[in-house]
């Protein structure tokens, strides 16, 4: 259970770095976060973090394990990015 | 050419998921909740106590062996099945008639592991039943539902290949979803689903096929072993080496105290290894004792055996857990789809991957309804006959289904516990609920019947909590404080899901208040 609350601290942030590297997404961020290099700084990060999450996962608790706690923390944590972006436009129309 | 192509993985996506669609839904819910089945077991049995994992199961092992002497000494087979982990709470024992003896001398029961006496509890289907579903639908023969649910599951597979297929923008949809956009929000809500989830929907699929493997495609053995059942068994007998079995004796002796062979065992496996005993012929100079070690220990649902002589305690036989890669392989993809090794985190996201392949489902189901809505209501087309049933099928199963299920769990309380077929009767509850959100929902306007349904939802699952304290003394009050986690997770659980569809009949009525229909 602290493992996987451990491994979400870095795959939340990892999925969000990844979704403001998206050319859609960008429009989130302050103007000095946008831009070419932004963004591929920002995608180093995300691939960084979640590689990070995975390299944790498998030195605490195992191959088998650890790849499947992985692997499926990859849908909460994209799930909540998801939906607070959703909330985020929901605000912005308002 | 591309494009073409599209088109036609598109038109299959589309027509797999509107015939499936529906049993799908069914197969994923019951599926999911299959992962919570020993505590709905539990929930629906609130005369068990809260478990307790003893370190050593030598008492639990003498006491179900004297419960069984004395309740069954001249049964066909015996079972105890040990209390260890979430899996198996309870020291639970079940024994077989003897081949001429009657069929009610078979039973089960419950035993306290420390006194042996029996925990005596209401005849219930409990989680296993709603768990069984998922492959055995309800009502039909085994081998019609098998083969109904194959067919679905290479639907299914096919559905999630030309879904990846048709859906353009992966990648760059990854995050996208846009809500209150009519049928955009909709396909944005499929799409999310089913991409954040994929990796498991592809291996819940292909492994829930890799179940069905013998009887799907037999050919694949005949080829090497001969047509014909007799061959087929050959076959069965070198993956599944036989346990040194043998016929009756038809001579009584004593059976030796079962603690033993299970310390035999624990000194070739560790400690807390075995699982299961079962006794072939107890009582008989022929009996045997197999001693069965966890499945669930780890991702590969596979474990070994070892086989006993009942009398004279040698050790006959052993089959190992690891025959050979293949076997491996499938063992893996079962072990996979079940989910049985899951520790507490693990099963919560097999729960979450699980509940968004409904949403999966349902979300591709409305949108299909939506997209025609809108066309027809644009005035180009008739609102036809196709698509008045899909809107009203998608409210009765889509609502109705955990209305049902709700029913079932209520009629689990309601039911005098002195009943003869009890368990049948829950069954019928259930089944009987879901028929009538079928007729209300072919009855009312398909916008309403989401709202009344969906208030039905909230109260069934609302008042559970209500009505687990009004009927058993294991209520809120008294399972937290008393660390009963199983029982307050339940409702609590139960509490949740009244909530989120009190909230989505909220939103249908807002949704409702440009039309005012009801």
């Amino acid at each position: 259970m602290l493992i996987a609350v451990a491994l979400l601290s870095l795959s939340v942030p990892g999925m969000a770095a990844l979704a403001f590297a998206m050319e859609r997404h960008q429009t989130w961020l302050a103007p000095r976060w946008r831009g070419r290099n932004a963004r591929l700084a920002l995608r180093a990060a995300g691939i960084t973090l979640l590689a990070s999450a995975l390299a944790c996962a498998v030195v605490a608790i195992g191959w088998s394990f650890g790849v499947l706690l992985w692997l499926g923390l990859l849908t909460p944590s994209a799930l909540a990015i998801v939906g607070v972006l959703a909330l985020g436009q929901k605000c912005s129309e308002r | 050419m591309k494009d073409r192509f599209r088109q036609s993985m598109a038109w299959l996506h589309t027509w797999l998921g509107l015939l499936f669609g529906w049993l799908l839904y069914f197969i994923f819910i019951t599926g999911t909740l299959g992962y919570l089945d020993t505590e709905i077991d539990r929930w629906m049995r609130p005369e068990l106590p809260v478990a307790s994992y003893p370190p050593s199961q030598k008492m639990a092992i003498d006491r179900a062996q004297a419960f069984l002497q004395s309740h069954a000494a001249h049964g066909q087979r015996w079972t105890l099945t040990l209390p260890i982990d979430r899996n198996e709470p309870y020291l639970h024992v079940s024994w077989q008639a003897a081949r001429a003896g009657a069929p009610a001398a078979s039973g089960t029961a419950y035993l306290d592991p420390g006194s042996g006496r029996q925990i005596e509890t209401r005849d219930t289907g409990g989680g296993q039943a709603l768990y069984q579903m998922h492959w055995r639908l309800h009502y039909l023969p085994p081998l019609g539902s098998l083969w109904i649910v194959g067919i679905a599951t290479l639907a299914l597979l096919l559905a999630l290949v030309t879904g990846i297929v048709v859906h353009r923008k992966i990648l760059a949809d990854f995050f996208t979803f846009r809500p209150r956009k009519g049928q955009r929000s909709w396909l944005d809500a499929h799409n999310v689903a089913s991409v954040v989830s994929l990796p498991f929907q592809l291996m819940i699929t292909y492994s829930g096929l890799i179940f069905l493997m013998f009887s799907f495609m037999p050919l694949v053995a005949a080829a090497w072993y001969g047509p014909g059942q007799a061959s087929q068994d050959v076959f069965l007998d070198e993956v599944f080496p036989p346990l040194a079995s043998a016929p009756a004796a038809g001579r009584s002796a004593m059976l030796l105290p079962l603690d033993r062979l299970w310390r035999d065992a624990q000194d070739r496996w560790g400690p807390n290894a075995v699982a299961a005993l079962e006794v072939q012929d107890p009582n008989d100079a022929h009996a045997r004792v197999h001693v069965i070690g966890n499945f669930a220990a780890g991702p590969l649902r596979a474990t070994s055996i070892l086989t006993y002589d009942g009398v004279s305690g040698e050790r006959l036989a052993e089959r190992q857990a690891w025959q050979s890669g293949p076997k491996a392989l499938r063992d893996a993809m079962l072990g996979l789809h079940e989910g049985m090794f899951a520790p507490p985190a693990l099963r919560a996201i097999y729960v979450l991957s699980g509940l968004l392949g409904a949403v999966m489902i349902a979300t591709g189901m409305v949108l299909w309804c939506v997209k025609r809505r809108q066309r027809a209501e644009r005035g180009r087309d008739m609102a036809h006959a196709g698509l008045r049933l899909a809107e009203r099928l998608n409210v009765a199963v889509f609502i109705g289904l955990p209305v049902a299920i709700g029913a079932y769990f209520w009629a689990n309380r309601l039911l005098p516990t002195g009943m003869a077929h009890r368990a049948e009767l829950e069954m019928h509850a259930l089944f009987a609920a879901w028929l009538l959100m079928f007729i209300l929902a072919a009855l009312r306007p398909a916008l309403c019947a989401w709202k009344e349904q969906a208030i039905f939802a909230a109260v069934a699952f609302g008042l559970l909590p209500v009505l687990n304290a009004a009927t058993t003394s294991r209520h809120l009050l008294q399972s937290v404080p008393d660390a009963d986690w199983v029982m307050a997770g339940f409702d609590l659980a139960s509490l949740a899901i009244g909530a989120a569809f009190a909230g989505l009949a909220w939103k249908v009525k807002r949704h409702q208040a440009r039309r005012t229909l009801c």
